[in-house]
């Protein structure tokens, strides 16, 4: 469950400041697929920032699996993102010089998996993908939407509980983006993980089980949550 | 991230940047290619120098001068208040000379076993049954110091009347081969500074060789060595009248058990509190080695200052790779990797590129030292010696040397990417 109660973010220093996030409210089940839906600006990314870990609030609470966040150290921090988490993000960020295997075996490094278990993580992520063909293939020679792909294999192999996708579709044509919108809610129905999407798409939004619509920093209305 | 990812991913990160990761190693090349070739010199030029001293000086003795100015500072060349010890030596230049009664006095120093005096005295000529007449000089054989002996064979010290002969003479003078001049004699012609002539004759004894070692080996090739009766007999005919007459600039005392290095210095010392000036083989290579360390930190400067140029080409290689991976170790610590593993990796890409340079320098200077030393001892007369002597143990060292120089220079961009903010570095275009 991800709980957040009176989170707020704010940007600048004093007579400087900006509210990203603006006195939050919210609690989430678990092995749903959430859409947090707003215009550019509105803080929708910055929540997911918040919730992956990658910012801090300015005060607040913000629990997730039983983790209250900001009571975690640096440390205890990254071990929460590279456990718990997968990223997808809107520009990829796939290592274009490497190989889509040392791609998607990035976190298990990371994780300190042994090589010997590697392997199989790595060949089970990428077949989930579709790029089981392309283990050796450079990252910079995929096309867009293999490239998304990819790193939805990055985000998955580490069998993380929540997945947090930052407009996965943005950077992708509209047959494209579909396809992988297709692949993360088909990886979810298999995996059950948490998946939370940042979009402005309201076709995306309307496929997600809840919708949390955010304006201005703060949330405007929430659909498909049971009361 | 475990140690051997690490290291695993940034030798791929280097091989990816293979040109830039050359370049820069090869700055580094520069700095370890100067220090090895300086230190391999350094370790040739002492190895000549201990075998030029061991093959010119007795271990067991001292080279004793008359006063203990004549070492290293040479003579006075201002005028000097008369003293009956002065004798001019080349030009403007004056040194306090021993005398036979210092000789005597030297003898007599406790722990004194002899005092060896060369009687160095040039000739006019030598010749043998073809007539041929050639320049040359005579001198005391020392029995103590090695002498290559290429004929014949000399049993402690020479006869009156022997002569060991440089190996030269045998074709000038038509004497054969080394072995069959043995027993040949030759005539020496010696003349007097006031005029009067004598001649001489020798039988030869044996035949010598100037090892390359020599402090001087073209004086070996022209000096017979005679007993020293005969030595200073000629020496004293050829002064006889003038003011070298009884004067030598030094003479060689050799001490009882002289090997044992705290009795030489025992009488080093009181021969030195009485006024002389007194030398071992060690002093002689003490200062060999000082002049060959003067010279070695002079170069290993010019090293250095590669080195430390080369120091800054890797910081700025490295924050330059860290400004263009902005966006890499922004996803990595999104994916959880801590900022000291961050660091860690750009410090060991430093490492790598410190350990490419070094093997680089290293290996160039010792294939350089083994093709040119053949070429460089010709050049220099070293005979059989080699100028670039290279420790394995010091090059080992200097690889691991230039690998922390290079660590150390990874330091300040493997900080500035252990702090960078995800966010932000995700952000960056």
């Amino acid at each position: 469950m991800i709980q957040i109660a009176h989170l707020t973010k704010i940007y600048g220093k004093k007579g400087n400041t900006s509210s990203a996030i603006n006195d939050i409210n919210l609690e989430l089940p678990d092995s749903k697929i959430i859409a947090i839906v707003g215009k550019s600006g509105s803080g929708k990314s910055t929540l997911l920032h918040l919730i992956g870990g990658l910012d801090r609030p300015t005060s607040g609470e913000i629990s997730i699996l039983n983790k209250d966040l900001t009571q975690l150290s640096k440390k205890e921090m990254d071990h929460y993102r590279s456990h718990e988490l997968g990223f997808v993000f809107q520009s990829f960020f796939v290592e274009a010089n490497q190989s889509c295997y040392q791609n998607v075996a990035l976190p298990l490094e990371i994780n300190r998996i042994p090589v010997a278990k590697r392997k199989a993580l790595v060949e089970k992520a990428l077949d989930q993908v579709e790029l089981g063909q392309k283990t050796k293939v450079r990252a910079g020679t995929l096309s867009g939407g293999e490239k998304q792909r990819l790193a939805i294999a990055r985000a998955i192999v580490n069998g993380p509980k929540v997945i947090l996708a930052d407009e996965p579709t943005g950077n992708l044509d509209s047959v494209t983006g579909d396809k992988v919108i297709d692949l993360l809610f088909g990886l979810h129905k298999k995996n059950k993980a948490t998946l939370v999407i940042v979009t402005h798409d309201q076709d995306i939004a309307n496929r997600c089980d809840i919708r949390v619509f955010i304006k201005d920093g703060k949330i405007e209305r929430v659909e498909g949550l049971a009361k | 991230m475990t140690w051997r990812d690490t290291l695993a991913r940034s030798a791929r990160t280097l091989r990816q940047a293979k040109v830039r990761t050359l370049l820069t190693a090869a700055a580094l090349a520069v700095g370890g290619f100067t220090l090895t070739a300086t230190l391999a010199a350094a370790n040739g030029a002492k190895d000549y120098g201990n075998k030029l001293v061991n093959t010119n000086f007795d271990p067991s003795s001292l080279i004793v001068t008359k006063s203990q100015n004549t070492f290293g500072r040479g003579g006075s060349n201002k005028p000097q208040p008369y003293s009956s010890s002065y004798t001019s030596v080349g030009r403007n230049s004056l040194v306090k000379e021993l005398s036979s009664s210092d000789l005597k006095r030297l003898a007599k120093f406790p722990g004194v076993s002899s005092v060896f005096e060369d009687y160095q005295t040039s000739i006019l000529y030598v010749t043998a049954q073809n007539g041929a007449k050639y320049t040359g000089s005579t001198q005391a054989y020392d029995p103590n110091i090695s002498h290559q002996l290429v004929g014949g064979y000399v049993n402690g010290q020479l006869k009156t009347g022997e002569v060991v002969l440089p190996q030269d003479y045998l074709s000038l003078l038509n004497l054969g081969t080394a072995k069959s001049a043995i027993g040949k004699t030759v005539t020496v012609q010696v003349r007097q500074t006031l005029g009067g002539q004598e001649t001489l004759q020798f039988k030869i004894a044996g035949i010598i060789a100037a090892p390359s070692t020599l402090i001087n080996p073209g004086n070996v090739n022209t000096t017979l060595l005679l007993n020293p009766t005969d030595a200073q007999n000629i020496y004293n005919f050829v002064n006889y009248g003038t003011i070298n007459y009884d004067r030598f600039l030094s003479a060689t005392v050799r001490v009882t058990d002289g090997t044992n290095q705290s009795k030489l210095l025992k009488v080093q010392n009181e021969i030195k509190s009485a006024g002389y000036g007194a030398e071992s083989a060690k002093d002689f290579e003490a200062t060999i080695t000082q002049i060959v360390n003067v010279l070695q930190i002079i170069i290993l400067v010019f090293g250095l200052i590669a080195l430390i140029a080369s120091f800054f080409g890797v910081v700025n290689t490295q924050y330059i790779s860290v400004l263009e991976r902005t966006r890499e170790i922004g996803l990595m610590k999104a994916l959880g990797m801590s900022s000291r593993v961050v660091s860690r990796l750009f410090i060991i890409e430093a490492a790598w590129i410190g350990v490419i340079g070094a093997l680089i320098g290293s290996l160039t200077a010792i294939i350089a030292g083994l093709l040119l030393n053949p070429w460089i001892s010709q050049q220099i007369d070293f005979g059989s010696n080699r100028l670039l002597v290279f420790h394995p143990s010091q090059v080992i060292a200097l690889i691991i040397f230039l690998t922390l120089v290079a660590t150390i220079a990874g330091l300040l961009p493997a900080r500035k990417a252990s702090k960078l903010d995800p966010i932000e570095a995700l952000r960056t275009e």
